[in-house]
């Protein structure tokens, strides 16, 4: 009897991750379903990326956007279209900052005293340095864009991006337990590109 | 997925850098400076981060606006695919010949096109993922290649490659998947380093200057994987990171950053602007140049 309340426990403990990795399994081509702009020139983008992803969490996918390649990002649940609408994402970049530092140093300063005795003191010496950081700047949210489920955009140079993803609760679930297959969505964040527009009169 | 990267760098301030970006030869400051450290916040672990990649096609796009003439002989040579003994050296030249693919289609070549499709379709075969790249892909190139439409070929040979990341990703092969974007990079960017000589301000130049992002989501991504080949091109590929990196340590003057500004273009577009910009030396160009044809040559070869 113990050994099988011990086997209990331990498929219990086990059924979040198997229920991931059946999630995973089946959402693994979820992007195919998203709505393309291919009539507007979009082209699919390998970066999409299909996935189980936990309803009340974000997740973060990095890419890689190509200067003067125009980009068109959106978020589909064919699974769960409740969650229509309701997709927040945010498109975010970690920029490094150069700043001056100024601190104060103390420096020992020898000097000669009435009596031509060298005497040293400390005084003070303000000594910079070039400080780097890096912070993450939001470069759009969709929550600022009456929670636009797709947003098109370009850029003047090549860079890293983050898009977060954060996947809605359904409602009435109870997502402590995370034994309930509902507790994943399927979900397709879709990546397009498509050569940007070079003077603005071939469009 | 991983955590990334170091946390902290010490670095000296060096100036008058020749660079593929503007570089800043005039004296910053009257101060001397003493020390300069650099700050890198750490990141925090999330097992729900993923790591992308574009495609070669992508890479090639830049090409449609340069100059630079279609070069034939830096493509790898059809007949070495069926020297490919190995599931390994088979995944790392079916990156290889869609990379050439892309490559000759973004340029519309399609005599080379042609042969390159038969080389990709051949090794998808051995590959066992001939069934990924839907049928109907391999008719429409076909089609395409027959009326030379160039604009559609550029499209389908990328989705040749998307259909067989998307087959590999459901079937969890992602040993093979890696093999094929690791030989795809390698090939992109030895196909953009033989295009022209070093030019300091050309949109090639930066394009090359540009691979240093996406080869640090490529590390990230192939290190993940358990795989002895894969642990070589690992290290392979840290060689090259390591020279991008030089660029790191010469560009620590003010005009590789810039404050973030968004804007909108006149069809109503937003444009991401400023940020951090990287750019390549005329001696990092050289040692790409040099340090990547070996490994890809290590890679035609079948080695």
């Amino acid at each position: 009897m113990k050994r099988i309340n011990f086997l209990t426990i331990i498929l219990l403990m086990a059924m979040p991750l198997i229920d991931f990795a059946q999630s995973q399994r089946e959402c693994y081509n979820t992007v195919s379903f998203c709505e393309t702009e291919r009539k507007a020139g979009f082209t699919k983008n390998m970066q999409s990326l299909s996935g189980a992803f936990a309803q009340g969490d974000t997740s973060e996918v990095q890419i890689i956007v190509y200067k003067n390649m125009e980009y068109r990002i959106s978020v589909c649940s064919p699974s769960n279209p409740e969650f229509l609408g309701k997709f927040q994402f945010k498109i975010a970049e970690d920029v490094r900052k150069g700043a001056w530092k100024e601190t104060t140093i103390y420096v020992d300063s020898t000097y000669e005293d009435e009596n031509y005795d060298p005497q040293t003191v400390k005084v003070p010496k303000i000594q910079r340095k070039r400080v780097y950081e890096t912070t993450e700047e939001v470069r759009y949210d969709n929550a600022d864009d009456e929670m636009s489920q797709d947003f098109v955009f370009t850029s003047n140079k090549t860079r890293k991006l983050k898009v977060k993803v954060y996947v809605p609760n359904a409602e009435g679930e109870d997502m402590s337990s995370g034994l309930s297959g509902s507790s994943y969505a399927c979900v397709g964040l879709l990546i397009e590109h498509q050569p940007g527009v070079i003077s603005g009169f071939s469009r | 997925m991983k955590s990334l990267f170091t946390n902290l760098f010490l670095m000296s301030l060096a100036f008058g850098v020749f660079s593929c970006s503007s570089s800043s030869d005039e004296a910053n400051s009257q101060e001397a400076v003493e020390v300069v450290t650099e700050e890198l916040v750490e990141e925090a672990t999330n097992d729900n981060v993923f790591y992308q990649m574009p495609t070669p096609n992508e890479l090639f796009a830049v090409l449609k606006n340069s100059d630079a003439p279609f070069n034939k002989e830096i493509l790898n040579d059809v007949s070495n695919s069926g020297n490919y003994l190995t599931k390994s050296s088979k995944a790392l030249n079916f990156g290889v010949f869609t990379a050439d693919l892309a490559y000759a289609t973004s340029q519309g070549s399609f005599e080379d096109a042609a042969s390159l499709f038969e080389a990709v379709k051949s090794l998808s075969k051995d590959l066992e993922i001939e069934n990924a790249i839907d049928q109907i892909i391999f008719e429409r190139l076909k089609e395409n290649l027959e009326n030379a439409n160039a604009d559609s070929l550029f499209y389908l040979s990328n989705e040749t490659y998307y259909s067989a990341f998307s087959y590999l990703e459901e079937n969890d092969r992602q040993d093979v998947l890696a093999m094929i974007a690791v030989g795809g990079w390698i090939e992109g960017l030895n196909i953009i380093l033989n295009l022209e000589p070093y030019s300091e301000d050309s949109e090639i130049c930066q394009r090359i200057a540009d691979q240093k992002l996406t080869l640090e989501n490529l590390l990230i991504f192939v290190s993940d994987i358990e795989n002895d080949k894969l642990t070589d091109l690992v290290s392979d590929l840290s060689v090259i990171e390591e020279i991008f990196n030089q660029e790191s340590e010469n560009s620590n003057d003010e005009s590789s950053e810039s404050e973030v500004v968004n804007s909108t273009n006149e069809d109503g577009v937003m444009v991401f602007g400023g940020g951090n910009s990287v750019s390549l030396s005329n001696s990092q160009f050289d040692q790409l140049k040099s340090t990547v044809m070996d490994l890809r040559t290590s890679i035609i070869e079948g080695n």
